[in-house]
């Protein structure tokens, strides 16, 4: 459903500033390409694939803590099955680009076990307290939230504690490096696995979302 | 669901491109190309609070604690990112991220400054971004780093995550109406 | 027909959905209710749920520059 943003037939003509601030961030955003560019040439490139994000989340107001959030609250499965629909997306181009050579490092590993599920627990829990996850906690602040700034701050005292208490959670044995499910199984499996599984999941959603 | 003729009525009502909505699958479409480019780009995955971690890790030396001694960071490997953060290119796409959505607000010409309502909504707020901290740190990742990413490389522990964010957001939903 | 307001001006998503829910349970059908936000997610995550739950949105403006205010109608 495309819904409009509002009308702003009130506010045709009228001179609020946002035009001069608009070309004022244009110009920041630019000269800090160029900068960045002197420097590093993926600094920039990175910079720039910041703001496209930015402007994406913005325009399409996506949102990581609304999508489990909202099924719960709402019985809203729009954003979900958007997430699923990102998931799926990212997960077939990355089989793309592996089998046509094009991920040298691949695979990638990261430290996980039981204190991985109780970290995103956590994490699910803040996100749905903030109104927004790390990600888009950013986006509002663009927006010019000023809560954010605040949970920004959070996310940093949260991180420290996190780091600080890291070897606790070596201790409890719970971080090692699992296998990515191409190396376990091979990528046919792998890829029967996750995208049959996402695809079942999208196409239920959409079941859900057609009983209203 | 029946439609009523109001419906039809907001879908028409004229405004410019800059403002109008773009659903949520076209959004999911773009950003996931986006994170492939990035992925080409930068030869791992995309992620958000790395950068959290270089920065707060920075932050608490400058102020004068000994953190660059933790287990934590001789893991991570990265002890350079510590002393200069800036020079880890996660900065730069975050930063991004927040002009990225100042640019589209103001073209949109709905930006404006907006504080919290009471100071219950501050004080969540604060707690949400500590939990949501410590949480990233277990799971070495955030919705981008852990899920996004994860999945999108076919790691398991995406998955992990993913099962503790669905927990964890529906702890989230039956405790929000509670507090307000 | 009684027309209430809603100033969920400042409040963070998902409450002024929250507040609208709540409020549109205690409306008789023929009510409005106008609410008013700045949190441009909620005005869509409004919008939605109304045409879900069937309700009549009879107004979608934008008073101030990012300042929203949407007027349902309860249908039943």
């Amino acid at each position: 459903m495309s819904l409009s943003g509002g009308n702003r037939g009130n506010l045709a003509g009228r001179k609020d500033g946002q035009a001069g601030c608009f070309f004022l961030a244009l110009a920041v955003a630019v000269f800090l390409a160029v900068v960045l560019a002197h420097f590093r040439l993926e600094w920039a490139a990175v910079w720039i694939f910041g703001l496209l994000v930015g402007f994406v989340l913005h325009r399409s107001q996506v949102c990581f803590a609304a999508s489990f959030r909202d099924c719960f609250l709402f019985h809203d499965y729009a954003m979900v099955q958007a997430l699923v629909t990102l998931l799926l997306t990212v997960s077939l181009g990355f089989a793309v680009l592996d089998l046509t050579g094009l991920l040298p490092d691949f695979p990638y590993y990261w430290r996980s076990g039981p204190a991985t599920v109780l970290g995103g627990f956590l994490f699910g829990l803040g996100m749905v307290l903030a109104g927004a996850c790390a990600c888009t906690s950013l986006v509002r602040l663009g927006e010019g939230f000023l809560l954010y700034l605040l949970v920004g701050a959070g996310l940093a005292g949260g991180t420290l504690l996190g780091a600080y208490t890291y070897p606790l959670w070596l201790r409890l044995g719970g971080l090692s490096s699992l296998k990515p499910l191409p190396v376990a199984m091979g990528w046919p499996a792998a890829l029967a696995l996750q995208v049959g599984g996402l695809a079942g999941a999208w196409w239920l959603l959409r079941l859900a979302r057609r009983r209203g | 669901m029946e439609r009523n003729p109001a419906q039809d009525t907001v879908k028409k009502i004229s405004c410019p491109w800059s403002k109008r909505y773009w659903s949520y699958q076209a959004g999911a479409l773009a950003l996931g190309g986006l994170s492939l480019a990035y992925l080409l780009l930068a030869r791992r995955p995309w992620g958000i609070t790395s950068a959290w971690a270089y920065w707060t890790g920075w932050l608490a030396q400058v102020l004068g604690g000994e953190v660059s001694s933790w287990p934590y960071w001789r893991d991570m490997g990265l002890t350079v990112y510590l002393a200069s953060p800036w020079l880890y290119h996660g900065t730069w796409s975050n930063l991004g991220l927040i002009l990225g959505a100042l640019l589209s607000s103001l073209l949109a010409r709905e930006g404006r400054w907006r504080l919290p309502r009471r100071w219950p909504v501050a004080l969540v707020g604060l707690a949400g971004g500590l939990l949501m901290g410590y949480g990233a740190r277990l799971a070495m990742g955030c919705n981008i780093g852990a899920l996004l990413g994860g999945i999108g490389a076919f790691s398991p522990h995406g998955w992990l995550f993913a099962a503790g964010l669905l927990a964890g957001a529906a702890l989230g939903a039956w405790l929000l109406p509670r507090l307000f | 027909m009684v027309r209430y307001t809603l100033d969920a001006i400042g409040e963070i998503c998902p409450v002024p959905l929250l507040l609208v829910h709540r409020k549109m349970a205690e409306l008789l059908p023929g009510d409005e209710l106008l609410v008013t936000t700045d949190f441009s997610r909620a005005v869509r995550n409004i919008l939605d749920w109304a045409a879900r739950e069937g309700h009549d949105i009879l107004i979608v403006d934008e008073v101030e520059p990012g300042l929203w205010s949407v007027t349902l109608r309860k249908i039943r």
